[in-house]
């Protein structure tokens, strides 16, 4: 199982939960197209390392990092993202809490919004401004599979 | 930028709380991005389904200037932290709903022929 699929599986449960009818993408594959975007709004990926960055849900962002230390070994972080209406709260593995500020505050803000607007464009085709649909009725599958 | 290895040492909550308590300057500050809630109310009921980042944008300078300006000494990283949630929670809002709309419209590509057919 990747490592994807371990995040997914503990955020929003089995493939075999959710079902998949047909062939047809379900909302947790949309998430892991979603993602494939998101994992690229904060640079590139070091070597050997992997990312993912998702909106779980309309409260919810997560962001996962895994990266290789001197060693070789292996770690990963997965960090929680939850949004109050008073700020960004960061919830890191082990319990590690604290609301965003300064520049780390506004270049999450500045991701969720690219996050939004390529993933509209991108993944539902959508105007991310002004809610249109990009494509005709025929051609609806997203772009990036 | 949100770095692999962020360990900068921002601020706990408790900290953000404290700086901001018994403070003169809180009152100031929240005098004086008065005007920018309001503007933003009126961005969200202008647009009330889809979100626009010119607009939110502008808010964002409009309450950060005119915190500044009141304000100065005090840091408006709180303003701040309420708009970019409101459109974080926002933007999460639309996209649910357009996973809905895109899972409802594949239900209805693939069960759609089969109930013509049955």
């Amino acid at each position: 199982m990747g490592i994807f699929s371990n995040i997914k599986t503990l955020l929003t449960g089995s493939p075999q939960d959710l079902g998949r009818k047909n062939g047809a993408l379900t909302e947790r594959e949309l998430i892991e197209i979603e993602s494939e975007i998101g994992r690229y709004l904060f640079g590139p990926i070091p070597k050997g390392g992997a990312r993912e960055f998702f909106c779980l849900d309309e409260h919810t962002w997560v962001w996962y990092e895994e990266w290789k230390d001197q060693s070789g070994k292996k770690l990963n972080r997965t960090t929680r993202f939850e949004i109050h209406h008073n700020g960004i709260l960061k919830v890191r593995d082990g319990g590690h809490y604290q609301y965003l500020e300064g520049e780390e505050l506004q270049n999450f803000g500045t991701a969720v919004r690219m996050y939004y607007e390529q993933v509209m464009r991108n993944v539902y085709r959508y105007d991310p401004y002004t809610g249109q649909s990009l494509m005709s009725a025929r051609s609806s599958a997203p772009l990036i599979q | 930028m949100l770095s692999t290895n962020d360990q900068s040492a921002t601020p706990s909550s408790e900290t953000t709380r404290s700086r901001f308590e018994n403070q003169p300057e809180l009152e100031r500050f929240a005098d004086s991005t008065e005007t920018a809630r309001i503007s933003l109310d009126e961005v969200y009921q202008a647009s009330p389904s889809y979100i626009n980042d010119d607009e939110l944008r502008s808010a964002t300078t409009d309450a950060t200037n005119a915190a500044q300006e009141s304000a100065p000494d005090v840091k408006v990283s709180l303003q701040s932290a309420e708009v970019i949630s409101l459109f974080t929670e926002r933007a999460g809002v639309v996209l649910l709903r357009h996973r809905g709309l895109r899972v409802a419209q594949q239900e209805e590509e693939f069960i759609g022929p089969l109930r013509k057919v049955s």
